[in-house]
């Protein structure tokens, strides 16, 4: 029977590599969408006016979600030369500490992607004919995950092995 | 006050190893609870911070260098650099430099750069007697030749710090010649270097085998021309011309090299995906920060305190640099260009330097920053591909850093060399 940090950490491993994978897939679809632009402009001779609004939410939306896994996969850069010369223990605490700031500005950020979801719900874009609030829905996504994936890391760091350095 | 908290919050999130992108967020909401602001406005911000067309070229230039890298075109380039090069003194160095100015052309990435070809050149160059340092020296230094050569996605970036005044076009234009320059530069050290040590030089392959290299690099090498050519002649917009390069990376890739398979598309998307979110989440909450520091008066407060140490153009423009070298070794260049192009841009010009001048400076300075630690990315990423640690490579790089400190020199102090390529196009 694997530890419960085991089976947390696989549960939301599996969250993040879906998520991964969709922002993934937004990546591919982006690249068509500008590819369609170019085609239709210079082959039909008709460029789709849906096709710039179209693109920006779709990056949005695929930035958005791929820079919450890497609250869980810890890859946005940071500067650890000093940390990494603490001594282990001062080191966790010091990843501890700036996953709760994670946490809260996960949760500021969902929070907040709510409001502005609910002041533009009847704003519509015209080239799209669709509500301005789907911009903003990434928001609310990013924030809920960064805020969970934080959350995990921290219980991670505290079920997890004691010398073990919690930024690998 | 609100200065303190901006700033103060963000050094000490900073050194705790908060990532970038999070001590920007951060320092923001901190200083919006002080000013007793609604904390939607970071927000707000951050969404207007990264809505906009022109930044959609990057995820492009990241997903084609991703592409060119999973499926071995920088390999191509290498066979090419080494049919022209190889027998130069200390060959395989300058064969480094100039795959790397070729990498840097199609792939805009000295990250990407310096793992393509520190992968594809070290074990070749340990072979041949280099040691591990001068690999690792020679081809993270190279690497910062992409910074400057076009495409570059940081040029984008700097395009729209400025407010979107300086065309994409002209800084791409501006780059070319000090990206050439520093290429010639780094192979004088090179050379230096190879002589002191002894290493050896190669020999010419023959211009048949050089015609072949030449005729298999063609087809990766032709996704620059398209991207460059294409903005010039005004058929593509910087946006589109990176789309047409992606899909043309993988038709190339895929059917006439044959080296992209599903799997390793896949691992190229993923990556891709992981590096756009890193550099456009720290534009969005660059954008958060950036705002409040315009509230603060930062710009106007820099640029009087700047005046007021003397009235010589040079001298500021040599501080400008030390500030911008000393801030590239802490920090990565996205949000370095976002939050300090609106201080130093302003000054520049009032000292008579034309804004796409300051570009091209502004990246290469932060491009030295990427190969200097503590923090130097491309250094960090040259070093775990080589297999050495930091301290080692720092020992013998001091020619290359002080042949990229002349170069920088130049291009600060000689407006021509950024300037005339636009010039002529305009």
């Amino acid at each position: 029977m694997p530890r419960l940090e085991q089976q947390l950490d696989r549960a939301v491993g599996k969250i993040a590599d879906v998520v991964l994978k969709a922002a993934a897939a937004g990546l591919v679809v982006l690249t068509l969408v500008i590819f369609w632009q170019v085609f239709a402009r210079y082959v039909l001779n008709a460029s789709p006016p849906w096709s710039e609004a179209a693109a920006l939410i779709v990056m949005v939306s695929f930035v958005l979600l791929a820079a919450a896994v890497g609250v869980y996969e810890k890859f946005h850069l940071g500067f650890r030369w000093l940390v990494t010369r603490l001594p282990i223990q001062s080191r966790r605490a010091a990843f501890v500490f700036g996953q709760v700031l994670i946490l809260a500005f996960g949760a500021a950020m969902a929070f907040n992607g709510m409001a502005l979801v609910d002041y533009t719900a009847t704003h519509i874009i015209p080239t799209l004919g669709i509500s301005r609030s789907v911009a903003y829905w990434p928001f609310v996504a990013c924030g809920g995950l960064m805020a969970l994936f934080a959350c995990v890391n921290c219980v991670n760091v505290f079920l997890g092995r004691r010398d073990a350095d919690p930024w690998s | 006050m609100e200065l303190a908290i901006l700033f103060g919050t963000f050094v000490v999130l900073l050194a705790l190893g908060v990532p970038v992108a999070f001590c920007l967020g951060l320092s923001a909401l901190a200083t919006l609870l002080y000013l007793d602001i609604p904390l939607i406005v970071a927000f707000q911000r951050m969404a207007a911070g990264i809505d906009v067309f022109a930044l959609l070229a990057i995820p492009f230039f990241i997903f084609a260098g991703e592409l060119m890298n999973q499926s071995g075109i920088a390999a191509k380039l290498v066979r090419l650099a080494e049919s022209i090069l190889g027998r130069a003194r200390g060959g395989l160095g300058q064969v480094s430099v100039l795959s790397c100015m070729m990498f840097g052309a199609v792939s805009g990435s000295a990250v990407a750069s310096v793992s393509a070809m520190g992968s594809a050149l070290t074990p070749i160059m340990r072979e041949k007697g280099y040691t591990r340092d001068f690999a690792v020296n020679v081809t993270a230094t190279g690497s910062a030749t992409g910074l400057l050569i076009p495409p570059s996605h940081n040029m984008i970036i700097y395009s729209i710090a400025a407010g979107g005044s300086v065309s994409i076009v002209s800084l791409f234009l501006a780059g070319v010649l000090p990206g050439i320059l520093l290429g010639l530069a780094l192979m004088a050290a090179t050379w230096l270097v190879a002589v002191r040590r002894g290493y050896p030089g190669g020999s010419f392959p023959g211009w048949r085998q050089l015609l072949v290299a030449f005729m298999q690099a063609v087809p990766g090498l032709l996704s620059a021309i398209i991207i460059v050519g294409g903005i010039l002649s005004g058929v593509f917009t910087a946006t589109e011309s990176s789309a047409i390069a992606v899909v043309y990376t993988v038709v190339i890739a895929a059917f006439v090299y044959r080296s992209l398979n599903w799997s390793k598309f896949v691992t190229a998307t993923r990556n891709a995906a992981r590096t756009t979110a890193i550099v456009m989440l720290i534009i969005a909450a660059a954008s958060a920060f950036g705002w409040l520091m315009a509230v603060a008066e930062v710009p106007l407060r820099m640029s009087e305190a700047l005046l007021s140490i003397s009235e010589n153009p040079l001298v500021l423009f040599l501080i400008i640099n030390l500030i911008l070298l000393m801030l590239g070794t802490f920090m990565d260049m996205a949000p370095l260009i976002i939050i300090t192009t609106p201080i130093f841009l302003p000054v520049a010009t009032q000292l008579g330097m034309d804004p796409v001048q300051f570009g091209v400076v502004m990246i290469l300075n932060l491009g030295i920053g990427l190969v200097t630690p503590p923090v130097g990315a491309v250094l960090f990423v040259g070093c775990a591909v080589g297999g050495i640690t930091i301290e080692k490579s720092l020992r013998s790089i001091w020619p290359f850093y002080c042949a990229m400190l002349l170069v920088l020199l130049l291009v600060t102090a000689v407006p021509s060399i950024s300037l005339g390529l636009p010039g002529l196009f305009e």
